[in-house]
């Protein structure tokens, strides 16, 4: 049985809320930041930087919810379509330029369509294969570039595995907006969303022009990804993991469900990133593998799951 | 008093001020840094410029370090402040360096980030061997030791010419196979390449396509090196009795002839002051 | 007044093939019309192109005589619903939930369901008879209880055209009787109720009139008396009405039958003996033909995947022998794996069971199972619908 919506928000947010002072008391230098520098180091670097990971993970997660929803899968992501490693390599392509966001969003809705329309007639197994192809030959072709443009090996790195240790109030802002706008244009949608679960054929038979919801559906996706991708890096399983469990505490409805996971993946990825920064202090862990490490289990767990409910 | 002891120590700055005060140095990336004053509190965030700048007699400046920098020992005293990929910013900016010196190593966006602190930055990024001198003069006039750090390009300048001078004059060159990771060699435009060449070798990589390349079995044997040396360090555990046993290898002259060698990794990878040092110490083994 | 009329279709992956070839008939209100016919004979494209979901090549459908392929998909989803065959996963939304999407056609895009919306809900769950349901997952519904939810979405669509398909495909015969009785109930408020069958029993039990349909073609349209005729029935089913009038009112099944199959080659036969009691054996689990018995909820003889058959599951599939009336093999692939099967077959005819074989079954044994002694003992048919007919004519 689903929690009440208002229950499971109160708890949510106080998760949010612990979330972020944990976050802004976490770092290098101690809780507060050493004597004298308290307000300069939670300012300047530990609040812009919970900030962005609150925003970087509910974008991801909206990506997977929208995502999920137009697939009718539970198992698809941001990650597993190649959306993400599309928008790393364009960005890598372009940077360092103020373009980056834009060229991430052609990657990215370059790749999503690409695997789209090799895979979206076939089974959902199909597509989840041709995603994965897609991603790793662009994450190939982004190791390739790396090789090539050597004089910016380092920098492309910060493509390859995602982080937020460069956050800043200005990307914070942007991203901010990005996701504002982006829940506001899948939000009048939640019904349409949620009648895709009971299948195309349904959904079509109550109105909805299936094909034009798809395709806007993931144009927005795509956009919310790449955005994210360009201030932040890959950052995998995310949008994967996080609407799937959301959907366990507050049921499939996506007028609940999108908000939820929103918030939902911002807790996760404070987590995440808290992880990324106190587990090898001062050393920093690229904040990709953490989520993978989380991420890729829950994965085969959910692939092995659904196996075992269909038989 | 308490005036008098500030005028002193003003007397006392002065001078070491006007030195560096006001100069404008190009940094490897093309960007011209000037300083107010002589920088007092040093971040490095790349191995081989802790080395040069404790070379040059500023390394009691140096309040912070990556975590890769150990040389010399006096290094590892210093607060790390995180990989060189990926420092740490908190730690950075916790430690209020008036300069911070990186090398190519660290993305540029990082760069970026911590210029947009209001920290300055200098880069370091010799790409040949003849350029670490440059590198050392250059800091050497924004830390204000310019004169240490003439004496020390000086010093690694001569040793170079020296042993390049030793090279030119040996009868032949042999034929030299570098291995910094198994299978892995260092290609045209390396550092690992130049000190081959300098040292009178002819490095069997420098046909590869790229400065950090991996190379198969066949490729070794055809080229048939008179001499393999295998980098030893935190990063390479190869081991000469397991080089020999490689299929194939037996045949290799180097094998047959048993010149096989080990060298320093950092020595031979970090493009500062000890360079010289392995330019030394590989005219000894090839010749 | 719903009014179909010189209905063409094709696909355009198949141009020279004709799916719907010239249809032409009106509904009035409180009418509940039966689309009869055998499967693959066009009854689910037909009301395809009814829903505008398919648009016709040639011809039209009308709702007092506006176009219905003119209007936009919402407004045709205000005029008609849909109940589809197939019940898909509803990803654990409550039944009250998935009947609220019924009124996705009404709400606007930036508003909430109105109180309106909620006493549709719930007065169609009232209506269907599942308002204790209301908060239940619809994933964990029984088939009949997920098929009832979905006709409460399309009455909470407040259409006045109810389109079914196959709506009693595979419901139990109490629910299949309950169903169709809701129908017509719906009829007597003066909906107007078309419905795909392939039941002859049905479409004549309750239809006002029948729509009979074969390879695409019109055959007849009129009441059950007219259309209901022994010729009529012959030419589209392949069988007599006597056989093809299968259900009995009390429910009764005419015999049991155990079939033996595996890697798909019984699934479309057992779908069609919906009149008799039916077991099968030995089918691996993750064969196909595995899903579509434990689906009818037959009696079965397993064994896991990849394994050869074990004595414990041959002896399970013996005693499912013993107590058919009618033993068939379905032509499947034999191999050392499932060889066994065709063992049981021949014991099967040595205690004095019928056995018919539908098709040949290829043999890898390089003769080892003993195919040729069963095929001298037993029955060979080589189509489905000869076998059938041979069946119901017992």
């Amino acid at each position: 049985m689903h929690l009440k919506s208002s229950t499971a928000f109160s708890i949510e947010l106080l998760l949010l809320l612990l979330a972020f002072i944990l976050s802004l008391l976490s770092g290098p230098s101690g809780p507060i930041g050493g004597q004298g520098y308290t307000a300069d180091i939670i300012w300047d670097l530990r609040a812009p930087r919970a900030f962005l990971a609150v925003l970087v993970g509910g974008a991801l997660a909206l990506a997977g919810v929208i995502m999920q929803a137009i697939f009718r899968n539970p198992l698809v992501d941001p990650y597993i379509l190649g959306t993400s490693s599309g928008s790393a390599l364009f960005a890598a392509m372009v940077a360092p330029s103020p373009l980056e966001p834009f060229f991430a969003f052609i990657g990215g809705i370059s790749a999503t369509m690409a695997v789209y329309a090799i895979a979206w007639r076939e089974r959902i197994e199909t597509l989840l294969l041709v995603g994965l192809a897609v991603g790793t030959l662009l994450s190939a072709l982004l190791s390739l570039l790396l090789f090539v443009r050597l004089s910016a090996f380092s920098s492309m790195l910060f493509w390859l595995f995602g982080g937020l240790s460069l956050a800043t109030w200005q990307k914070s802002f942007f991203l901010v907006v990005v996701l504002v706008i982006s829940v506001l244009l899948v939000f009048p949608f939640a019904m349409e969303l949620d009648s895709l679960l009971l299948g195309e054929e349904k959904s079509q038979h109550l109105g909805v022009d299936v094909r034009k919801l798809r395709f806007f559906m993931l144009l927005v996706a795509c956009m919310i990804t790449s955005f994210s991708v360009s201030v932040a890096g890959i950052i995998g399983f995310v949008g994967l993991m996080v609407p799937h469990m959301c959907r366990r505490i507050v049921g499939p409805k996506h007028r609940v469900l999108v908000p939820f996971s929103v918030l939902a993946g911002g807790v996760f990825l404070l987590l995440a990133d808290v992880a990324a920064r106190m587990l090898l202090i001062p050393n920093e862990l690229p904040i990709g593998i953490i989520t993978s490490l989380c991420g890729a289990p829950f994965f085969i767990y959910l692939v092995w799951r659904q196996r075992n409910v269909k038989h | 008093m308490k005036l008098s002891v500030c005028l002193i120590s003003l007397f006392l700055v002065l001078p070491v001020v006007g030195d560096g005060h006001g100069e404008v140095v190009m940094d490897d990336y093309g960007r011209e840094i000037s300083l107010q004053s002589i920088p007092q509190r040093i971040v490095s965030i790349a191995p081989s410029v802790t080395e040069i700048i404790f070379a040059i007699g500023a390394g009691d400046k140096l309040v912070g370090v990556d975590s890769e920098s150990d040389f010399p020992a006096e290094a590892n005293d210093i607060k790390k402040v995180g990989t060189y990929i990926s420092p740490s910013l908190e730690m950075i900016v916790v430690l209020k360096p008036d300069l911070l010196v990186v090398s190519d190593l660290t993305p540029l966006q990082v760069v970026n980030a911590i210029e947009e602190r209001g920290i300055k930055v200098f880069v370091v990024a010799p790409e040949r061997i003849e350029e670490i001198a440059e590198s050392m003069r250059k800091l050497g006039v924004i830390l204000g030791v310019k004169d240490k750090a003439e004496a020390a390009a000086r010093d690694f300048e001569e040793r170079a010419a020296a042993v390049e001078k030793k090279a030119a004059l040996a009868r032949e060159k042999p034929k030299v196979y570098l291995e910094f990771f198994p299978y892995w060699t260092f290609g045209p435009g390396s550092f690992g390449s130049d000190l081959i060449e300098k040292a009178g070798g002819l490095n069997i990589g420098k046909k590869l396509k790229s400065p950090y390349a991996e190379v198969s079995n066949e490729f070794v044997i055809s080229e048939n090196p008179d001499i393999i040396i295998i980098t030893q360090g935190k990063h390479a555990s190869t081991t000469i009795s397991s080089v020999k046993e490689r299929p194939g290898w037996s045949s290799i002259n180097a094998v047959r002839n048993s010149r096989l060698y080990y060298i320093d990794d950092d020595i031979i990878s970090r493009p500062g002051p000890r360079m010289a040092d392995a330019l030394e110490e590989l005219y000894s083994i090839l010749h | 007044m719903l009014s179909i009329d010189g209905v063409r279709f094709f696909f355009d992956v198949e141009a020279d093939r004709e799916v719907l070839k010239g249809i032409s008939f009106d509904a009035r209100s409180g009418e509940l019309i039966s689309i009869l016919g055998p499967n693959g004979s066009g009854k689910t494209t037909l009301l395809r192109c009814i829903s505008a979901t398919l648009k016709p090549k040639i011809g039209g459908v009308y709702i007092d005589g506006a176009s219905v392929h003119a209007m936009k998909s919402k407004d045709v989803a205000k005029r008609f619903a849909f109940v589809e065959q197939s019940s898909a996963l509803g990803y654990d939304l409550s039944v009250m939930d998935v009947v609220m999407l019924g009124r996705l056609p009404h709400i606007k895009r930036f508003s909430l369901p109105s109180e309106e919306d909620n006493r549709a809900v719930e007065r169609s769950l009232e209506v269907v008879g599942i308002d204790a349901l209301g908060k239940r997952s619809f994933d964990e519904l029984s088939g009949g209880e997920k098929q009832k939810v979905l006709i409460a979405l399309a009455i909470a669509q407040s259409t006045k055209i109810l389109l079914l398909d196959e709506p009693t495909a595979h419901l139990d015969i109490k629910a299949q009787i309950e169903v169709m009785e809701l129908l017509r109930k719906l009829c007597n408020e003066g909906k107007i109720v078309l419905m795909a069958t392939h039941s002859v029993s049905f479409a004549s039990y309750f239809s006002d009139r029948i729509l009979l349909l074969m390879d695409g073609e019109q055959i007849a349209f009129g009441p059950p008396e007219e259309v209901i005729k022994e010729e009529l029935i012959r030419k589209t089913f392949g069988v007599g009405l006597s056989i093809a009038r299968e259900m009995r009112k009390d429910g009764k099944k005419r015999g049991r039958v155990h079939v033996i199959c595996g890697g798909g080659t019984g699934a479309s036969l057992l779908e069609k003996l919906y009149d008799f009691e039916i077991s099968a054996g030995v089918v691996n689990l993750f064969d196909s033909d595995h899903e579509k018995v434990v689906e009818l909820g037959a009696e079965i003889a397993e064994e896991q995947p990849f394994v050869p058959i074990s004595e414990e599951a041959f002896k399970k599939n013996m005693e499912l022998i013993k107590k058919a009336d009618f033993v068939i093999v379905t032509g499947f692939p034999v191999g050392y794996g499932n060889m066994r099967n065709i063992e049981a077959a021949i014991e099967a005819c040595k205690m004095g069971k019928k056995v018919l074989m539908l098709g040949r079954c290829e043999d890898f044994t390089n003769g080892k199972a003993g195919i040729e002694e069963l095929e001298r003992k037993s029955s060979i048919f080589l189509r489905e619908k000869e076998l059938l007919s041979f069946l119901y004519s017992m």
